[in-house]
């Protein structure tokens, strides 16, 4: 079982990911986006990267959460 | 010292030395822009020239109100690190932004979220949403002008109606002077200003819990005086009922990003005052992946290191949370640094006025004043009339800031309901106009009206929300209300009525919204260039310029309207420049491309440059030949050499 204070980032990025996606979706579908130019090839990149890190920034920022306690020196203190 | 005591040493002469400096800066550097504006284009969307970091910088301030360190400081204080989810939630709607909206309002020129909907919808659509916005703006210049007062009324023993009227003087002048060109260049500066103070109040922060051992103690002692609760980026799931994670994601994650990126008058001139659609995109990533985490610093850490102190003794549990900010500013800051703390929450709070301001001026003129008190005047005629609206803007705004002052916390629960209850159903007619083209203009009405009454219903009858927080097992708070839940409500209503109503009404043909919908991008780029876009990739150029009458041509002086585009997309027009035939060659340039020639030092970030068309190459050597009108445009200096590049 997943332990609750992680649904939140579960949350985020599945159904914001979601969304994100329907987004990417469009813009191909309707050919805003046109990966066969490379101007558009870049920004398409850079749209995964923003996802990809804030995804990272949001999870190192958990684990150091949990697992960085320099009093106790071991878990969190809840 | 205690913090009793930090506080009555507050507002000592260097205090108030460095304020009244801050002030007389501003304005003066405000209004030397003035030069800069020649035109109503110059005025609200400054020429279209800036390059991405003056507009990112310039954006980061007035992503900032005055009330936003009282606010998220308190939030802090209370939760701990998880203020910061508000920050740090934009990026799912990118997408949308980058390669739909974005380019829509760039290419089509609207100048104002009513234009779009007139030319979207139609002239009932437009009046909708003038009155909405206009109320929504005005009332949110007075709430910030209210606030900036009560907080320099509680810390320099000024009064608060002074104060209000000496920060609406000093932001009305240059305004009005310089229009959005003075807006961009100050608020750059007022930045870079409050994001420092913001990160110098962590730093001292940091070191005053280290005692002795300074940053090496002080960050240990941070981190380890806050729970797991307290530590963590998001709050709980689905409680406590006025600061849950489920109900900030769809009340600020969703609603708010879109109403951020799609319906915010003064961020949509700032995206068009970008020199090109690709400085925009960079001007948002730079905006969302940096800034953006860093306001969250900027703005919270008092809280988190309030919360740190009642850990640790030094502040008492019961401290007041409003007061949070004011506390730990007063305990960490010397005399002098708290001055500059309280000039860059003054910094906050002109930019985000001078930007609603603008913002403000450009509705009454472009929906209101233009189309229907004074049609067909010279341009002359409407950047007067700019001017002085700009003026009775900040008189009006401050004349509300004066009516919060008078009723306090019940203006702004009002005003809150109010913009509850408008935001969702604009935000769901803009989404589903520029995604959606089957969506038809009798949808976009009742979407705004019935989703609109249905919202404002629900405010009296909150059990018609609760449907929607059983889903994700959120609990009313202590008024039996669903606050946070409203947005998802209003969303969900107003777009099912679009939906439903679009299906059963006929939509406009398709000649009428090219270039306003997404699937219309390649008309849009065509319409804004005049001909067909040419993506080549080609080198840029450094060149000198030279005046010259034969073949160039002055700003305006031709007008092309594609046969394609709908009457209501403004033609082509820019001046024609000549290059050299070596130089047209090395960019890859046809004539009839659109260029972008600007002063070659990057650091004035386009504010001498100007958009031209090529014309036919010449054979003097590498040199732009160019008007002397478009010279005087471009605000150009003569032994100055320029940058040309081209955009498509």
């Amino acid at each position: 079982m997943v332990p609750e204070y992680w649904w939140p980032y579960v949350y985020q990025y599945g159904v914001g990911g979601a969304i994100f996606l329907i987004g990417l979706w469009l813009i191909l579908g309707y050919k805003s986006c046109v990966l066969s130019r490379r101007q558009d090839r870049f920004w398409f990149g850079v749209l995964l990267f923003g996802f990809l890190w804030y995804a990272g920034i949001h999870l190192v920022w958990y684990l150091a959460a949990i697992y960085i306690n320099p009093a106790v020196g071991q878990g969190g203190n809840g | 010292m205690t913090s009793q005591a930090a506080l009555a040493a507050m507002g000592t002469g260097w205090d108030y030395a460095i304020i009244a400096f801050y002030f007389v800066f501003i304005l003066s550097f405000g209004s030397f822009f003035g030069r800069f504006s020649k035109s109503t284009r110059d005025f609200f969307f400054s020429g279209q020239r800036f390059s991405w970091w003056l507009i990112a910088m310039s954006m980061a301030a007035t992503g900032v109100g005055s009330y936003s360190f009282v606010k998220y400081s308190q939030k802090g204080f209370e939760y701990g690190l998880s203020s910061s989810m508000t920050y740090m939630n934009d990026w799912f709607f990118m997408p949308f932004f980058m390669f739909g909206w974005l380019p829509i309002i760039y290419f089509s020129r609207v100048k104002s979220i009513p234009e779009y909907f007139e030319r979207r919808f139609g002239t009932k659509c437009r009046i909708m949403a003038v009155i909405f916005m206009l109320m929504y703006m005005i009332g949110y210049i007075g709430y910030n002008f209210f606030t900036l007062g009560t907080v320099t009324e509680a810390l320099l023993d000024v009064n608060l109606y002074t104060a209000m009227s000496v920060i609406a003087l000093i932001s009305a002048v240059y305004i009005a002077v310089g229009g959005q060109t003075a807006v961009i260049f100050t608020d750059l500066v007022q930045g870079l200003m409050l994001i420092s103070a913001g990160l110098l109040l962590f730093f001292l922060g940091l070191w005053y819990l280290g005692g002795d051992g300074g940053l090496a103690t002080g960050l240990p002692n941070f981190w380890s005086n806050l729970t797991l609760a307290q530590r963590l980026p998001f709050s709980g799931f689905n409680k406590p009922p006025d600061f849950n994670f489920v109900g900030i994601f769809w009340q600020d994650g969703v609603a708010s990003s879109i109403t951020f990126l799609f319906i915010n008058q003064g961020l949509i001139m700032r995206f068009m005052a970008a020199k090109s659609m690709t400085e925009g995109r960079r001007t948002i990533l730079f905006n969302v992946c940096l800034i953006l985490p860093l306001s969250m610093i900027v703005v919270g850490n008092a809280g988190w290191l309030g919360r740190a102190m009642v850990g640790m003794g030094i502040l008492p549990d019961d401290l007041d949370p409003t007061k949070a900010f004011v506390t730990v500013a007063s305990l960490v800051c010397l005399p002098g640094v708290f001055g500059f703390v309280l000039a860059a929450l003054t910094a906050a709070l002109m930019s985000t006025i001078d930007t609603l301001t603008n913002a403000t001026s450009a509705v009454l003129i472009y929906d209101v004043y233009q189309p229907y008190i004074r049609p067909g005047r010279p341009d002359r005629h409407y950047l007067r009339a700019a001017r002085l609206i700009s003026l009775c803007t900040s008189a009006v705004g401050l004349g509300v800031g004066c009516i919060f002052a008078y009723y306090g916390e019940d203006m702004y629960y009002i005003h809150a309901k109010f913009i509850g209850i408008v935001t969702p159903p604009i935000v769901v007619a803009v989404f589903l106009g520029a995604f959606w083209k089957r969506y038809t203009p009798t949808a976009a009405f009742w979407s705004m009206l019935g989703g609109g009454l249905l919202i404002w219903i629900s405010t009296f009858k909150p059990g018609m929300i609760k449907p929607f927080a059983d889903l994700f097992g959120v609990g009313p708070d202590g008024k039996g209300d669903y606050g946070y839940m409203r947005s998802l409500f209003g969303l969900v209503t107003s777009g099912a009525i679009g939906v439903i109503i679009s299906l059963f009404t006929r939509p406009k043909p398709q000649s009428e919204i090219a270039g306003l919908w997404i699937g219309s991008m390649h008309l849009a780029r065509k319409f804004f260039k005049g001909g067909q876009p040419n993506f080549e990739i080609g080198q840029k150029i450094v060149a000198g310029l030279k005046m010259s009458a034969e073949g160039t041509t002055r700003p305006g002086a031709e007008e092309i309207r594609m046969p394609d585009a709908p009457a209501h997309q403004p033609p082509a027009s820019y001046a024609v420049v000549r290059l050299a035939t070596a130089d047209m060659e090395r960019m890859k340039v046809k004539p009839g491309d659109l260029l972008y020639v600007g002063d070659s030092r990057r650091w004035l970030g386009g504010l001498r440059s100007l958009h031209c068309r090529a014309g036919q190459p010449h054979d003097q050597g590498n040199v732009v030949l160019i008007s002397e009108e478009a010279f005087k445009a471009g605000s150009f200096i003569p032994t100055r050499p320029v940058r040309v590049e081209k955009f498509f």
